[in-house]
Formats: C-alpha cells, structure tokens, sequence
C-alpha cells in the first residue's frame, strides 16, 4: 500500500513541475509607451492576454531622451523592444527583450551616430529572425540602414540604398502574401517629381508547405475588443491585422 | 516772386500727393503652402475636426494610415485659419491683398516638393510664397536634414521663378513629448538655414511657443483663434512690406523718393 502511494504521489509531483515549467504561449497585444518624468525617460510594457490586461511592466530607464519604440516578438516568442536614444548630439538604436528568467535583458546596441537615426521599422520574419531598418544622416543625407536579429545578436548594419547625396527615407518592413520580408522607402528624385519609391525583397517567398504551417500561428482579434492601458504618451501597439498572417503568441 | 514759387510748390504737392480713396491699392498676391496649420485645421481634444469656410472638407489622401476627413486649402483665396486676419491687417496697410489657401491636411515636406511648380502656374500674379512645413514630418520620425533639403528644394523653385520664398519654422506639438522635441529641433535648423541663405523668416514656433497651452485648438497640435490672430500678426511683420496707408503716394513722387 505504502508503495502505491508512493508511486501516485511521484506520478502527481511529475505532472504538477512538468506543467508549471512549461512555458505559456498565448495569444496577446503587447502594448509599449514612452514614459517622461523630470531628467529621466523610461519604456513601459503591458500584455493583454484572455481579455486581461497586465500590470505596467518598467522595461528601461535611463536620463537621456527616449523616442520613435517599436516592438515585435523574437524568433522564441518573446517580446523584443527598439528604440531611439538620445543623448547630447550622439543617437543610439538600443533593444531588449525579454528573457526566460521573465526579466529584461540589458539594452544592446543595434547602431550609434553621431547624426540623427530616425523612422526605425521593425518585423518579425515567418522563420522567426527579427529584421530591423531605419534611416541615418551620417553621411550628410539620410540613407537606409537594415540589421537582423537572431541567437540575441544583431548583424552589422548595411547600406540599403545606393550610394548618392539624396535623401533615402522613411524605410518600411513588411510581410508580403508570399511570406517573404520586403522593404520600401523613398528616395529624392528630383524637384519636379519630388520622391520616388524603392523596393527590396530581404528574404525568400515560402513554400506552400511553409505557409500551412504558418497559418497555425494566426492570432485573430477584434479591435473593439481591446481594451487599452492608461499612459500620458500614445501608445505603439504590437499585433499584426492585415498582414499575410497575423499572430502575436507571446512567451511570458 | 516767393508768392509764386510757393504756389507751384504747393500745385505741385497736390498733384503728388492724393487721398487715399482716390487712389487703387496696390495688389499683392500671397501664396501660403503647408500642411493642415496652413489650412486652417480646427481639430478638438476629442479629435473632432472642423474645416474654416471655404476650405474643403476632404478624405485624407497624405497619410496611407489615416483615411479621415480632413482640410484641403485647394487654392481658397483669402480662406483659412490665419488667412482671413491676415488680410485684414494688409488691407489696412494699404493693399488689396489675395492669399491662396494652399493647406493640405497630413501633408510632410517630402510630399510637398513636387507641387511647388503647379502651384506657381496655377497662381502667375503671386509674387511671394510662404512655405510651412514639418509638423507632419515630426510624426513621422522625418530627420532634420531631410527635412531642410526638402524645404530647400522648394525654396529653390520659387526662385528659380524669380519669386520670394517665405519659411516659417515648427509650430509646437503636445499630441506627443518626442514630437513636440523634434519640432524645436526642426525650428532651430530652419531658423539656421533662413539666416544663411537671406530667406524671409516667420518664426511661429518662437511667437507661439511660450504660451501654446492657450493657442492650440484642445489637439495640441492645431491652432485656436487666438493662435492664428497671433501666427497672422508674425507673418504681417516679416513679410516686411512697405506701408502704404493714410495718404497715398502717387507712384511719381514714390519714384522719386526710392
């Protein structure tokens, strides 16, 4: 009798720590806000999961300048953050995301200038590699920049654009129908025709297989539905409705 | 022989000097291009819009992300936000003033670059052009030297027509920090650019800053009456024209003394 109790209680104590440490992934809106206080900048983060919105979370702090957050997921699910900084006349894109001990990771450096970064785009690509452009003025005009993030590191910045003296802006990730990342912007043509725009496919189309399988990772929601978190500053707002597939399971 | 020296002088005088009401005021056409302040966009804290009259009420057609009714200035002559006080404040300097209304709600400065040529063929007795950009620049993480080049490229234009080019810096933005931030870095570069190329200046963002609480129309971005009856005084004053009411001066004597 005392074995057999001894062997339901084990089988009850598997099950129990085999389902706690199991990681949820749940379909949520991440919600990410600029928040300014006297001498100091933070980023504040909220999930709405089940119709629940979470507590504010404090992802960073720091005294200099916070602007232009963008926010997405990595290739585990988990919320990733970017953002401008500025401090002086020197502009930092930073990012953090969250890791599995549930806590922010220290900003990494995507890219730093002594110009102005601005118009930061960030997307998730269907193999789950992070892809992220912006525009720089290091070499008098703005051009456009990308890097990918991956393993928790982003590759060196490249040049989108070719070289000129013209201003090369406002640089956009989306997803296409055929699941491939492309990348537009626009480039100053000339005064009588003002701006042109240019496109640039970053990664492959996926096969008809990859697709089926990225459709089991649709998240659909109702925007009446949502209910949003209070803050002095609007908001960006993380779930994608329109594109090829629209999910946003988050890992907390 | 004084007697009569003195009564030619006099003849003289009453030939080359006449009362004002017998005499046509000078025209002068001004064309004022921008975004939604130059329309003369009155937008509430709860986002309801309303369009001065005769200025267009309109899909928005700037923004691919914002589709909502908005104000097109569309040329409306001596319509909008500023415009009509404006034109009061030069009627009574003297001239019969015409100010095209070309506001486009949601507009940036790289959008505006290649309508400055239609906007001159559409308007041949203009002579001066007041260009209003940024705010919608700043909310769309538009950089400052972008946005310069792109001012600069419309400057040019106008030049190049043999017109006078007027640029006004940034009108403060409250709807967010970081975009009210950039409007202050937006107004110190084309203050900048203005005084090294000898441009006309409206300084907006320095006559309305300081108390912009009180001028913005509840959005924190768009003007209230108060506001545009200030932004029309800062653009009377730096468009440095000559006064020409009270007594007229007949364009002989005018010839003479300049």
């Amino acid at each position: 009798m005392n074995v057999l109790r001894f062997i339901v209680f084990t089988f009850c104590c598997l099950i129990f720590f085999s389902s706690a440490s199991a990681k949820k992934t749940n379909c949520s809106v991440n919600y990410v806000s600029a928040e300014y206080a006297k001498k100091q900048s933070s980023i504040a983060f909220w999930s709405y999961v089940d119709s629940e919105l979470s507590d504010k979370k404090l992802v960073y702090q720091t005294e200099h300048h916070i602007s232009q957050i963008r926010s997405s997921v990595d290739e585990d699910f988990r919320p990733l953050i970017v953002w401008v900084e500025r401090s002086g006349k020197n502009d930092r894109i930073l990012s953090t995301n969250l890791n599995l001990t549930g806590n922010w990771s220290e900003p990494l450096l995507v890219e730093h200038s002594k110009s102005e970064l601005s118009s930061p785009s960030l997307i998730r690509a269907p193999d789950g590699t992070s892809y992220l452009s912006w525009a720089s003025d290091e070499g008098g005009s703005d051009d456009v920049y990308l890097s990918q993030f991956s393993k928790g590191k982003w590759s060196q910045p490249k040049t989108v654009n070719e070289k000129n003296s013209v201003p090369d802006i406002l640089p956009a990730l989306s997803i296409e129908r055929d699941g491939s990342v492309r990348l537009a912007w626009r480039t100053f043509a000339k005064p009588s025709i003002g701006y042109e725009d240019r496109f640039e496919e970053v990664t492959q189309a996926l096969s008809e297989s990859e697709k089926q399988q990225l459709q089991s990772w649709q998240c659909k929601y109702e925007k009446s539905s949502i209910i949003q978190p209070e803050t002095n500053e609007p908001l960006f707002i993380n779930y994608y409705q329109d594109a090829f597939y629209s999910f946003e399971k988050t890992r907390f | 022989m004084r007697r009569y020296i003195i009564s030619l002088l006099a003849l003289a005088f009453g030939c080359l000097s006449v009362p004002a009401w017998s005499v046509s005021p000078e025209p002068f056409h001004l064309v004022t291009y921008g975004d939604s302040i130059t329309a003369g966009v009155f937008r509430t804290g709860s986002g309801v819009v309303t369009c001065p009259q005769g200025v267009s009420r309109e899909p928005g057609r700037f923004d691919d992300e914002d589709t909502r009714e908005v104000c097109y200035g569309n040329g409306a002559v001596n319509k909008g936000g500023y415009q009509p006080k404006l034109f009061s404040l030069l009627m009574d300097d003297g001239y019969a003033p015409s100010i095209s209304n070309y506001g486009y709600s949601g507009i940036r400065s790289d959008q505006m670059v290649p309508f400055v040529l239609s906007i001159i063929s559409q308007r041949p007795s203009a002579t001066h052009y007041l260009i209003m950009a940024g705010a919608n620049d700043a909310a769309n993480d538009v950089s400052t030297s972008t946005l310069i080049a792109n001012l600069s490229a419309m400057v040019s234009q106008v030049q190049a027509q043999g017109l006078t080019p007027v640029i006004s810096t940034v009108t403060r933005n409250f709807i967010k920090s970081a975009f009210d931030v950039k409007t202050g870095q937006y107004s110190q570069a084309i203050r900048s650019y203005a005084q090294a190329n000898d441009i006309l200046l409206v300084d907006s963002n320095a006559a309305l800053g300081p108390n912009w609480g009180n001028l913005h129309s509840g959005d924190g971005l768009h003007l209230n009456g108060q506001g545009n009856d200030i932004l029309s005084s800062v653009i009377h004053s730096s468009l440095n024209l000559k006064v020409r009411n009270g007594l007229v001066i007949s364009p002989i004597l005018h010839l003479l003394l300049d």
